[in-house]
C-alpha cells in the first residue's frame, strides 16, 4: 500500500489518530459523521443531544459560604428559639465540628423579613434591589453537599469531586458544545478583587480533558488576558504578515501530513490568539455602556463598583456567544479584611458588607438580560460551596452548613417565582430527604437546559466512560417550565 | 483416664467452637469493614463505566456482583437493627439497594442501557444518602 492510499484508508475508515481519540467520545456525534473541521478543531460547535432552552450560563459563586438563613430561608421558629439549644432531634444524622460545640440558636438582631412579589419569596433587608426580582428567580431550598474546608467543597462545586483531577463544570460544557464565537474562548472566569480566587485554576480546568476547553480567567481591568497585548513596538499589520507568512508554510507541512491535528490546532491557535487581541478587550470594555446602565449594575458605587463591572462584563461576554462564564466573588476595591462571605464571626458586619457588594449587581443583570431579552437564553445561577448554620459561633458568626441550605436559578427553561424543596423549622438541614439537590444534581440540570443528557456526555478516560456528574446526578425536573 | 479421654473430645470441641464462633465474627467484621465499602465503591464506578459504554457483559457481572455485596451490607444491618441499634434508615437503603442491583439486572439483560443507566444512578444516590448517616469521621 502505498503513503496516498494508506493515507485514504485510514480517512475513509476513521481510524485516524483523531478518530481513535475521539471515537464515542463527543457526545451527539457519530465519528463516521464526524466533519474534518470537527476532527481538526475541538473548538468547533456540535449540536446538543436536544433542544436547548439556554445558550449561556452565568454562574454567580458565592465565594466563603453565605449564610441563606440571612438572605432567604425566613425561619420564625429560628427567631423565636434564639438563645436556646439545639434540640437533638433536628441534628440526627449530621456530624457536627463547630468548635467548641453546638452553640445556641443565633439571630442577628438587625435581620428582618418581607416577601416579595406575587410568588411572595421572602428576603432578608440585606438584599433590598434582589428581592424586586423576586418572580424571575427558582429556588433550590434543599440543596446539600458535602461540607469539608471551603477549598475542598468549592472543588465539588465546580468539579463534582473531593480531589483535584476533574474537569469543571465549564469544561464539560465546552466540550460538549464546542465554541458559539470563534474569537473568544467558549468557557471565561470573572472575579473581582486583586488576586485570582482562592483555590484558583483547579476550579476551572479540564482535568482529563483536552486542556483546549479549560476555562479562560479574564483579569479585572483593561487587558483581561495576560501576555495577550501586542507588544507596542509591533503594528497589527506586522503581526498579521508574519502570521500568514508562518500560516502558509505550515500549510505546506500540513499537505504532507493530512493526519496531523496537533500542527493544525497550533495553525488554529495562532490565529485565535490574533483575533482574541482584538476581541477581548473589546468585549470587556464598558466604555460604551450609558451611564443608565452602569448605574444599574451598581458600578457607580465603592462597594458595588468591582463586581457590577464583572456582571456587566458578564452580560456582554453572553452577547458574544460565550458559553459558561464563572464570576467569583471578590471584595469590594480597596476591602483587605472582609474578603468572602466567611462569617465565622461578626455575621453582621460581613454580610452587611457582602451583600451589598453583590445585591444591586445582581439585580441589575437580571433586570438588563430580561429588557435585553437575553434572559430566556441565558441561565444564572447564585451558588455557593455551602451554607452556614443556625446555631452561632463566636458569638456572632456562624459555622458551616452543608445540611440543607439555599440556591437559585434564574432565566430560560425554568418555571420562575416558584420555590422547590426546604429546610426544618430552624434550618438545620433538609425536611425531606427525597428532596434534597446535591452538586450533581445542580449540574445535571445546568447540561439539561443546555440540551446536553448528562448520562451521555461522556469521555473516555483510560478506558473507563467518564460523565460530568461522576456517577450521581438527577435533573431536578420539578423546577422546569 | 478413661475420665480424662472423655473430657478431652469435649474441651476440644468447646475449643473449635469457640474458634469459629470468633472465625465467624473476624469475618463478619472484615466483610463490612472499608474494604467492602471501597470494593463497592470501584464496582459501582465500572457499573457506571460500562452500561455507558453499552458493555452489557460486563455491566451485568459488576451488578451481580454489587447485589451479593448489598447482601452482606443489608445482613449487617439487620443484625444491628435486631440488637437495638438506631439503623432503620441503612436496612432501608442497603435493601433498596439490592432492588436496584436487581432492576439493573433486568434492563442490561433487554439491552437498555438508558434505563439501566438511570437505576445506576439511584443506586449511587442511596450509597451517597446512606454514607451521609454513616459514614466515619
Amino acid at each position: 500500500m502505498d503513503n496516498k492510499s494508506r493515507r485514504d484508508f485510514l480517512k475513509n475508515s476513521s481510524l485516524g489518530v483523531g478518530g481513535a481519540a475521539l471515537a464515542g467520545a463527543i457526545p451527539g456525534i457519530n465519528i463516521s459523521a464526524a466533519s474534518a473541521a470537527e476532527l481538526i478543531d475541538p473548538l468547533a460547535p456540535k449540536d446538543p443531544h436536544f433542544q436547548a432552552k439556554i445558550k449561556s450560563v452565568i454562574w454567580l459563586h458565592q465565594n466563603g459560604a453565605p449564610s441563606t438563613l440571612d438572605l432567604y430561608d425566613y425561619k420564625p421558629e429560628l427567631v423565636k428559639q434564639a438563645g436556646k439549644g439545639v434540640p437533638d432531634s433536628f441534628l440526627k444524622g449530621i456530624k457536627t465540628s463547630t468548635q467548641g460545640g453546638v452553640n445556641e440558636l443565633f439571630v442577628a438582631n438587625n435581620r428582618t423579613w418581607k416577601q416579595y412579589g406575587e410568588s411572595g419569596a421572602w428576603f432578608s433587608n440585606l438584599l433590598p434591589n434582589l428581592a424586586q426580582q423576586a418572580d424571575k428567580l427558582t429556588f433550590i431550598k434543599s440543596s446539600v453537599t458535602i461540607g469539608a474546608t471551603h477549598d475542598i467543597s468549592i472543588l465539588k462545586l465546580n468539579t463534582g469531586d473531593l480531589n483535584p483531577g476533574r474537569p469543571s463544570l465549564g469544561a464539560w460544557i465546552s466540550y460538549a458544545l464546542g465554541s458559539a464565537n470563534p474569537d473568544l474562548p467558549p468557557y471565561v472566569v470573572l472575579y473581582n478583587g486583586s488576586s485570582e480566587p482562592r483555590a484558583g485554576s483547579v476550579n476551572w480546568n479540564s482535568g482529563f480533558l483536552p486542556a483546549v476547553y479549560q476555562g479562560t480567567p479574564f483579569r479585572p481591568g483593561d487587558s483581561p488576558i495576560y501576555y495577550l497585548d501586542r507588544p507596542e513596538l509591533r503594528s497589527a499589520s506586522q503581526q498579521r504578515s508574519s502570521l500568514d507568512l508562518l500560516n502558509r508554510l505550515n500549510k505546506l507541512g500540513a499537505e504532507n501530513r493530512p493526519l496531523d491535528t496537533e500542527l493544525k490546532a497550533r495553525l488554529r491557535s495562532y490565529d485565535l490568539a490574533d483575533r482574541m487581541q482584538v476581541a477581548a478587550p473589546e468585549a470587556v470594555d464598558l466604555s460604551k455602556e450609558s451611564d443608565a446602565t452602569k448605574k444599574l449594575y451598581g458600578i457607580d458605587d465603592a462597594v458595588s463598583g468591582s463586581y457590577g463591572t464583572s456582571l456587566l462584563r458578564a452580560r456582554r461576554l453572553v452577547e458574544r456567544g460565550v458559553r459558561f462564564i464563572q464570576v467569583v466573588s471578590g471584595a469590594p476595591e480597596g476591602e483587605t479584611e472582609i474578603t468572602s462571605w466567611d462569617a465565622h464571626d461578626d455575621l453582621e458586619k460581613n454580610h452587611n458588607l457582602m451583600a451589598k457588594m453583590v445585591d444591586k449587581p445582581i439585580a441589575g443583570l437580571l433586570e438588563d438580560l430580561k429588557s435585553r431579552g437575553l434572559l430566556d437564553s441565558t441561565l444564572v445561577v447564585w451558588t455557593s460551596e455551602f451554607s452556614r448554620t443556625p446555631w452561632g459561633e463566636s458569638g456572632t458568626g456562624r459555622d458551616h452548613n452543608p445540611w440543607g441550605y439555599t440556591q437559585w436559578m434564574a432565566g430560560g427553561g425554568l418555571k420562575a417565582g416558584f420555590t422547590y424543596g426546604g429546610t426544618d423549622e430552624l434550618g438545620v438541614q433538609v425536611a425531606d430527604k427525597d428532596t434534597a439537590v446535591d452538586t450533581y444534581d445542580l449540574h445535571a440540570t445546568v447540561l439539561h437546559l443546555l440540551g446536553l443528557n448528562h448520562l451521555k456526555t461522556t469521555f473516555i478516560n483510560n478506558g473507563r466512560s467518564e460523565r460530568p456528574t461522576v456517577v450521581f446526578g438527577k435533573v431536578v425536573k420539578e423546577i422546569l417550565a | 483416664m478413661h475420665k480424662f479421654v472423655v473430657v478431652l473430645p469435649s474441651l476440644l470441641l468447646v475449643v473449635i467452637s469457640s474458634l469459629l464462633a470468633s472465625a465467624v465474627s473476624i469475618a463478619e467484621e472484615v466483610e463490612m469493614d472499608m474494604d467492602l465499602m471501597q470494593t463497592i465503591e470501584s464496582t459501582n464506578d465500572n457499573l457506571s463505566s460500562n452500561i455507558a459504554l453499552e458493555n452489557a457483559e460486563s455491566a451485568i457481572a459488576d451488578a451481580k456482583t454489587l447485589n451479593e455485596l448489598f447482601a452482606i451490607v443489608a445482613e449487617h444491618y439487620k443484625k444491628e437493627a435486631a440488637k437495638g441499634e438506631d439503623v432503620a434508615e441503612a436496612v432501608d437503603l442497603s435493601t433498596k439497594s439490592i432492588k436496584f442491583s436487581d432492576e439493573i439486572i433486568t434492563f442490561l439483560e433487554q439491552k437498555d442501557f438508558e434505563s439501566a443507566a438511570g437505576t445506576a444512578t439511584d443506586l449511587a444516590r442511596s450509597c451517597k444518602t446512606c454514607h451521609n448517616f454513616y459514614k466515619e469521621d
